[in-house]
C-alpha cells in the first residue's frame, strides 16, 4: 500500500484535490434559483452576447461572453422567454423570468474556479518538491468560504481566478524547470506567459497585477547577468522579451474586444451605450465584423469604460447599508456582504438562510501572518543583512510578498468604492506566500519528510476545513437561527448583520 | 525541555491552543436555570399588556436572573436572544419568593415595551403600553415567608427588553434571581 502510493502520489494528489474541488464547488450550485450581487448585472449581459446585441460595460467581456457559452451548453432555459434580459443592464428579480435557472450562466465560474485549485497545487508542488506539502496548503483555496460563496456565481473573479492561478502556475513551471534542470527561458515562454494575463486582464483589468510576472521571468532568465551587471546582453534580451510578451497579451486583450463588437450586430431599442454615430451606423450597416468597425467600436467602449469608472461613488462608510470597505482592513475580513436571506419561521423560530460574503478566519489571519512573517524576513535580510537559509526559497517568498503588497498598494490609489472579494487576488498570493513561509520556517524537516512536520501540516489542513465548515452555512445559504448566527459572529469588525 | 523548544512542537501547540480558542468561542452559554419565563408568540401585534392573546406558539425557558436587556434587544448577556422572536410576544414570569427579611421592597421594572406587576395577587405597578427602555420603581411591603411574585411582559414592534432588581429599603439594588439576605429564590 505504501509503495503503490508513493508511486502513485503525483497523480492521487491532483485526483484526490479535484474530487474535493469539485465537491466543494459544484454541489448544487445552481441554488438559489434567484440571482445575488452582481449576478443582476453580468447575467443580462451574458444573455446579450447569445442574442448579438450590442452593449457596453466597465469589465471587459471575456468573463460574460463564457457565461455566455455556459448558458448555451448547460443552461436548460430552451423553453424560456429571456427577451427581458437584452433590454436592461441590470435585471431586477421581478423582471426574470420565474422558471429561468442560473446554472448555464453560472457554470464557467464555478467549474473554472474548481479546476483552476490544480494550479495552485501545482505551483506548490514545483516550488516545494513535496506533494504532502502542496496538498495540504491547497486547502486554503478550496476551503475558503469568500472563495466558494464568490465563485458558485454568475460572477467574474471565479473565472478570472482560473487565468490568474493558470499563469502563475506557467511562470512557475518555467522557472523552476530554468532553476532545477537548467532549462532555457525561451520567447515563446513569455509569449504563453503573455496570452494567459491577456486572458486574466480580458475578464478584468486588475489581472494587470501580473504584469510584474514579466520583470520576474525576466529577472530569472538573466539572472548572472544582472549579478555580474552585464548591461548590453541585459538590453538586447530586453529588446526582445517586452514585444515577445506584451504583444500576444495585447493580442488577446483586442482579440477578446474583437469578438465583443463583431458579435454585437443588433441595437436593442434606444439603449445606444453613448455609441458614436459612426459606430451606430456600422452596426446597423451589418458591418461589425469589419476592422475599421473594431477600431471604432473599442475607441467607445474604452470611453465607456473609462466614464464609468470616473462615475462609481466613493466609499461613503455614513452611509445606511454601504457595503464597500477599505482595503487596509480586508485582511482581517472587514467587512463582510451580505449577498441575499430568506426568512423563514418554522415551529415558531426564525429561521434565516443567508448568503454572505464571509471569509474563513483560518485562512484569512493564516494569511495575514505569513505575510508578516516574510516581511520581517525580507526586512531582516535586506535592513538587518541577516542571513538567509535557502536563497531560492525566499526568492519565492520574495515574488509572492511582493505580488501581494503590489496588489494592495495599487488598490488602495483607487478613489472608488471597492469591495471586500477585490482582495481575493491578494489573498491567493498570501496563501502561496503563507505555504512558502512553512517551508522556510521547516525546511530541513520538509527535506526530511519529518513525520511531525507532515503531521502538522495534516492538522492545519484540518482545522481549516473544519472552520469552513462551520462558516458553510453562510456560504451555502443553510438555515441558521439567531443564536446559531451569532456563535459565527465571531468579531464585530466583521460586520455582520442577523435578520430577526 | 528540548520537545517544548522544538519549532513542530510549537506549531503543534499553537494550532492546538487555536482549536480551543475556537471551541470556547462557539460552545453555547449555559446559566443556572433560576426563574422560569413562560415565552408565548402572539399571531397579533401587540400594544397593551392586557390586549386579548392569540397565542400561535409557546415556550419555557430558565434563566439565572431577569436581566434581559442586551444592545436594546430583549436578550440575555449570555444566552442571546432567548424569545427567538423580534416582534409581538409575551413574557410571563410566575415565581414563588422565599423573603428571608421583612420590610419594604422596591422592584425596579425595566422594560420596552409594557409590563404588569402583581404580588400575592394584588397588582403592584404597570406599563400598558409602548415605550422605549424605561425602569419603574414599585414598592410593596413583604413580611417574611412565601410570596408569589407574577410578572407579564411584552414587546410589540422595534427595540425590545425586560430588567427587573430588588432592594430592601435603601440596601444596593440586586438582580432578581440573585440570592441576597432579605430575598432566596
Amino acid at each position: 500500500m505504501k509503495t503503490f502510493l508513493k508511486t502513485y502520489a503525483r497523480f492521487l494528489y491532483p485526483a484526490v484535490i479535484l474530487v474535493l474541488s469539485f465537491g466543494v464547488y459544484f454541489t448544487y450550485y445552481g441554488s438559489p434559483q434567484a440571482m445575488f450581487w452582481d449576478e443582476n448585472y453580468h447575467v443580462a449581459s451574458a444573455q446579450k452576447h447569445i442574442d448579438g446585441v450590442m452593449y457596453m460595460e466597465p469589465h471587459p467581456p471575456l468573463g460574460k461572453m463564457l457565461m455566455a457559452v455556459g448558458e448555451v451548453l448547460f443552461g436548460g432555459n430552451g423553453n424560456v422567454d429571456k427577451s427581458k434580459l437584452n433590454e436592461t443592464d441590470y435585471l431586477n428579480g421581478d423582471q426574470a423570468p420565474p422558471q429561468m435557472t442560473y446554472k448555464g450562466f453560472r457554470w464557467p465560474s464555478v467549474v473554472m474556479m474548481a479546476i483552476s485549485v490544480l494550479f495552485f497545487y501545482g505551483i506548490l508542488r514545483c516550488i516545494t518538491q513535496r506533494e504532502w506539502l502542496a496538498a495540504a496548503f491547497t486547502s486554503l483555496v478550496i476551503f475558503d468560504n469568500a472563495l466558494v460563496i464568490h465563485s458558485r456565481a454568475a460572477m467574474l473573479e471565479g473565472i478570472q481566478m482560473f487565468f490568474i492561478l493558470a499563469a502563475l502556475y506557467y511562470f512557475v513551471r518555467v522557472a523552476t524547470d530554468h532553476i532545477h534542470e537548467g532549462k532555457k527561458i525561451l520567447l515563446r515562454h513569455y509569449a504563453i506567459l503573455g496570452v494567459l494575463i491577456g486572458l486574466s486582464i480580458s475578464v478584468k483589468v486588475n489581472g494587470m497585477i501580473l504584469v510584474l510576472l514579466f520583470v520576474m521571468l525576466y529577472g530569472v532568465d538573466q539572472w548572472q547577468a544582472i549579478k555580474q551587471w552585464q548591461w548590453l546582453p541585459l538590453a538586447q534580451r530586453l529588446a526582445v522579451t517586452v514585444p515577445s510578451g506584451v504583444v500576444p497579451l495585447l493580442l488577446v486583450f483586442f482579440g477578446v474586444f474583437y469578438i465583443h463588437i463583431g458579435m454585437g450586430s443588433t441595437i436593442m431599442k434606444d439603449r445606444t451605450y453613448k455609441a458614436s454615430p459612426e459606430y451606430l451606423a456600422q452596426i446597423r450597416a451589418g458591418n461589425t465584423w469589419a476592422p475599421g468597425t473594431f477600431m471604432i467600436g473599442m475607441r467607445d467602449n474604452w470611453k465607456y469604460m473609462s466614464e464609468y469608472a470616473d462615475g462609481v461613488p466613493r466609499l461613503d462608510v455614513c452611509k445606511s447599508g454601504e457595503n464597500g470597505s477599505y482595503a487596509m482592513n480586508w485582511p482581517l475580513g472587514k467587512k463582510t456582504i451580505s449577498y441575499r436571506w430568506d426568512k423563514n419561521t418554522v415551529d415558531g423560530k426564525t429561521v434565516v438562510k443567508y448568503k454572505y460574503l464571509t471569509g474563513n478566519p483560518v485562512v484569512w489571519f493564516s494569511v495575514l501572518a505569513g505575510i508578516i512573517l516574510s516581511s520581517g524576513l525580507i526586512i531582516g535580510r535586506f535592513i538587518y543583512g541577516n542571513a538567509i537559509k535557502d536563497e531560492r526559497l525566499f526568492f519565492w517568498i520574495c515574488a509572492f510578498t511582493g505580488l501581494y503588497l503590489s496588489y494592495m498598494i495599487a488598490i488602495l490609489q483607487i478613489e472608488r468604492v471597492m469591495y471586500l472579494y477585490h482582495y481575493l487576488v491578494p489573498l491567493v498570493f498570501g496563501a502561496i506566500n503563507l505555504a512558502l513561509i512553512f517551508n522556510y520556517v521547516f525546511r530541513d524537516e520538509v527535506i526530511a519528510n519529518n513525520r511531525h512536520t507532515i503531521i502538522n501540516a495534516s492538522l492545519f489542513a484540518l482545522l481549516v476545513i473544519g472552520v469552513f465548515a462551520f462558516f458553510s452555512p453562510f456560504t451555502y445559504g443553510f438555515g441558521l437561527t439567531e443564536d446559531q448566527f451569532e456563535l459565527r459572529n465571531w468579531f464585530s469588525f466583521w460586520q455582520l448583520q442577523v435578520v430577526r | 525541555m528540548n520537545k517544548l523548544m522544538d519549532k513542530n512542537w510549537i506549531f503543534s501547540g499553537l494550532i492546538l491552543a487555536i482549536v480551543v480558542l475556537i471551541l470556547i468561542r462557539i460552545t453555547p452559554e449555559s446559566v443556572d436555570p433560576v426563574v422560569k419565563l413562560v415565552i408565548s408568540k402572539n399571531r397579533a401585534s401587540i400594544s397593551n399588556i392586557y390586549q386579548p392573546r392569540d397565542v400561535e406558539f409557546t415556550k419555557e425557558v430558565m434563566v439565572d436572573r431577569l436581566n434581559l436587556l442586551d444592545k436594546s434587544r430583549f436578550s440575555h448577556p449570555k444566552l442571546g436572544n432567548i424569545a427567538g422572536y423580534s416582534d409581538d410576544f409575551f413574557v410571563d414570569v410566575q415565581h414563588r419568593i422565599q423573603v428571608l427579611k421583612g420590610g419594604q421592597f422596591r422592584f425596579m421594572i425595566g422594560s420596552d415595551d409594557g409590563f404588569s406587576l402583581s404580588i400575592n395577587g394584588k397588582k403592584i405597578c404597570e406599563h400598558l403600553g409602548d415605550r422605549p427602555y424605561s425602569v419603574q420603581p414599585c414598592f410593596v411591603q413583604l413580611e417574611p415567608g412565601t410570596h408569589d411574585f407574577n410578572l407579564s411582559y411584552f414587546q410589540g414592534f422595534g427595540n425590545s427588553g425586560l430588567t427587573v432588581q430588588y432592594a430592601l429599603g435603601s440596601d444596593k439594588p440586586r438582580w432578581f434571581g440573585d440570592n441576597s439576605s432579605s430575598i432566596k429564590f
